[in-house]
């Protein structure tokens, strides 16, 4: 194998590994993309690992839909018509996911692009192979740049205690001006699939 | 690649990455006084309600005087069911009925949502994108327009390396075989040793006989400049034109300064080997003894030319350019032809009975770097001088036209390489290849040597490159599907006709050639 066709080889598999990114499971419906973010009436998926008795025991991890937020308790959906309340203070950590990390939207964008050098280098272009896969090399740094940048930033994480406060977490919420009046919570229902 | 390109690349890079950043979701809230006056009306807005109800609306509206808020989308319940949806074209006629109404009182709060960066960095990824993918499907498609260089040579400008010279471009195999000679216009002042760098950056085999330095002591600032048949001559007092016209008009700008800003139009769409033609005129000064300084390089259309035809030999390529080693002069001739129907610069001087005389012609070969030459005049005696350049248009680039007093011929001093280095490390057989001749230097793509010679004495030089040699071009494996013997015999015997019938396909590609020219010369990684 060339040099060339080697580092274009390097550039592929970097792109494909930066978008092997792990990421915690959150339900498929609370995964918002970026056009759905803006207009969801929903609130975000949320994982809060509390200290459970108060004493530093016992550990507990609640996920579920971040209803609202008063003074001291957090209210977390966790299942239809199930609303857990949480006393903030108990509240170790906690990830509150906005949106859709779009590190895969730009691995398909980058992989789009790159289509014609990786047919070009194959198919047509003979003892140009390498030179065609090398025309490539810009547009592959500049997409795994981005890959890396989008799948590392995680600004699509609140994340208390590191880079936020809970207070943040509020505006993330299904009632971000705090619990409704005359309301019965336990009515709630998660986001349906697909919805 | 050229590494002023590659800065440029970097520095592209670096713009397009610079505003590189995660998704974010920016969520804020606002009471509905400050709806009046929003930063973007055309923002999403949620609006939630005392009741825990919420209205998501895509356009809305509130006057100054008004406390409700207007607008259409989406009602939920707390439950978020959808209780109702609006979706007619909004109108200013904000009080109609096609609309939700949402009084103040009833608001708990006023959410916008912006999501940061994504915009950005998708144009990042269209800028970086669309012109690769075009680039790509243009070369893949017409890889003659791709991948061509002669061999090329760098030496310090500024203390960087900048390319300089090409060598023996016309010299397309043994028969062909000849010396070149280039000004180094641009190389800086060294004293003891100057550098040089050689480089393939084609896919070719490079034949180097000697690459031998013509040095001149420099002497008050007065410049020497070589003929088409090497002589040299010393010259001073160098003057621009008073006018310079083309057929597109005043030209005087592009060829003042030897600047590669330079003059060039299109080739003819019906016919390749078009003529046209450049009036220039200079105050005649009363000197005796002038000289017309022409910088100029080739576009690529002799390269395309050359490619095409090579395209159509196809696997014949090989024992043709044999038949003509062999001594088939005829073949010679005809290939000979072929260039010829394109020609070079013919520099006519208006004589003083107003007849236009042709005193040289300028055919050194070429799309890389330009070449200083030196053209002697005739002695005039009318108070300006009239000279006319004749070349096929679209075939040459023309950075520089100035008349320069001659004040005597000189002789160089030819200092031949000192050391040779070929990968950071010294290399005696390239060396002695270089210095012998007998037993030429070959280079194949990506090549790259340094050549460092010593200087006689410790004074300041202007230097020449001499080259001799000549490069076989690699046949490439898509160009054997055009094989056509045919249209190969055509070109050879009708060189006028091809031409014509080459043009159209050559003005399809011209608008890009040279850009992706630059862009694909083949650099050993």
């Amino acid at each position: 194998m060339s040099s060339n066709k080697m580092m274009m080889a390097l550039l592929i598999a970097g792109i494909l590994m930066t978008s092997c990114k792990t990421m915690k499971t959150i339900p498929d419906s609370y995964n918002f993309t970026v056009k759905e973010s803006r207009g969801n009436p929903y609130g975000c998926w949320t994982v809060l690992n509390i200290n459970s008795l108060q004493n530093g025991l016992v550990h507990d991890t609640i996920a579920g839909e971040f209803v609202c937020m008063d003074a001291d308790t957090i209210y977390l959906l966790v299942g239809d018509r199930i609303v857990r309340p949480i006393y903030s203070g108990s509240v170790l950590n906690a990830q509150l996911y906005t949106h859709k990390n779009q590190a895969g939207t730009y691995f398909t964008i980058t992989s789009l692009f790159l289509v014609p050098n990786l047919i070009g280098s194959v198919v047509v272009a003979g003892e140009f192979a390498g030179d065609i896969l090398l025309l490539g090399i810009p547009m592959a740094v500049v997409g795994i740049t981005h890959i890396i940048i989008e799948s590392s930033a995680h600004r699509n994480i609140l994340n208390y205690p590191g880079k936020n406060i809970l207070d943040e977490f509020k505006m993330f919420a299904r009632f971000p001006a705090g619990k409704p009046s005359n309301i019965d919570l336990n009515q709630l229902m998660l986001k349906p699939r697909g919805k | 690649m050229k590494k002023n390109n590659a800065s440029i690349l970097l520095f592209l890079l670096i713009i397009i990455l610079a505003g590189c950043s995660g998704t974010q979701l920016i969520k804020s809230s606002m009471s509905p006084e400050m709806l009046k006056n929003p930063i973007n009306k055309n923002e999403i807005i949620k609006i939630h309600l005392k009741d825990g109800g919420l209205y998501v609306l895509n356009k809305w509206m509130i006057t100054n005087s008004s406390d409700t808020i207007f607008g259409i989308g989406q009602l939920y319940n707390y439950k978020r069911e959808q209780i109702s949806e609006i979706s007619n074209d909004f109108t200013t006629k904000y009080e109609q009925v096609n609309s939700f109404s949402i009084p103040e009182s009833e608001i708990a709060l006023v959410e916008t949502n912006k999501i940061m960066n994504h915009l950005g960095n998708l144009t990042a990824l269209s800028i970086m994108g669309v012109p690769t993918a075009l680039v790509t499907i243009y070369c893949v498609t017409n890889p003659k327009a791709c991948f061509g260089s002669c061999p090329t040579f760098y030496a310090l400008k500024n203390g960087k390396w900048a390319l300089m010279a090409e060598g023996f471009s016309s010299s397309i195999a043994p028969s062909f075989e000849k010396k070149d000679i280039d000004m180094l216009y641009w190389a800086d002042d060294v004293r003891d040793e100057m550098s040089l760098k050689l480089t393939n950056e084609a896919l070719e085999t490079h034949v180097i006989r000697y690459v031998d330095l013509l040095a001149f002591p420099e002497s008050g600032g007065e410049k020497v400049f070589a003929t088409e048949k090497g002589q040299f001559y010393r010259t001073s007092r160098i003057v621009s034109p008073v006018s310079c016209v083309a057929e597109e008009g005043d030209c005087l700008s592009q060829i003042k300064e030897m600047d590669r800003y330079e003059r060039f139009c299109g080739a003819d769409p019906k016919n390749l080997s078009r003529k046209e033609e450049i009036l220039l005129t200079f105050n005649n000064e009363g000197q005796s003894d002038l000289g017309l300084l022409m910088g100029s390089k080739q576009t690529l259309l002799t390269t395309h030319l050359f490619y095409q035809v090579m395209a159509y030999m196809g696997n014949y390529y090989g024992s043709i350019v044999s038949e003509v080693e062999n001594g088939n002069s005829q073949l010679e001739n005809r290939i000979q032809k072929l260039w010829d129907k394109l020609g070079g610069i013919e520099i006519f001087i208006q004589k003083d009975n107003k007849k236009w005389v042709k005193i040289d012609e300028i055919d050194e070969m070429g799309p890389i770097a330009s070449d200083i030459h030196l053209i002697k005049l005739p002695s005039i005696h009318q108070k300006k001088i009239n000279i006319k350049l004749r070349l096929t248009k679209g075939l040459w680039r023309i950075d520089y036209l100035a008349l320069a007093r001659l004040t005597g011929e000189e002789t160089p001093f030819r200092i031949k390489p000192d050391l040779v280095l070929k990968d950071d490390s010294i290399d005696n057989e390239a060396l002695e290849r270089l210095v012998k001749g007998d037993n030429p230097l070959i280079t194949l793509p990506g090549d790259k040597y340094e050549l460092k010679y010593k200087l006689p004495s410790d004074c300041t030089f202007q230097f020449f490159l001499e080259t001799k040699g000549y490069y076989l071009e690699w046949m490439r494996e898509q160009w054997l599907e055009e094989e056509n013997l045919k249209k190969a015999a055509f070109a050879l015997y009708f060189p006028g006709l091809f031409m014509k019938k080459a043009a159209p396909e050559y003005k399809k590609a011209e608008p890009f050639m040279e850009k992706i020219f630059w862009e694909s010369r083949y650099v050993k990684q």
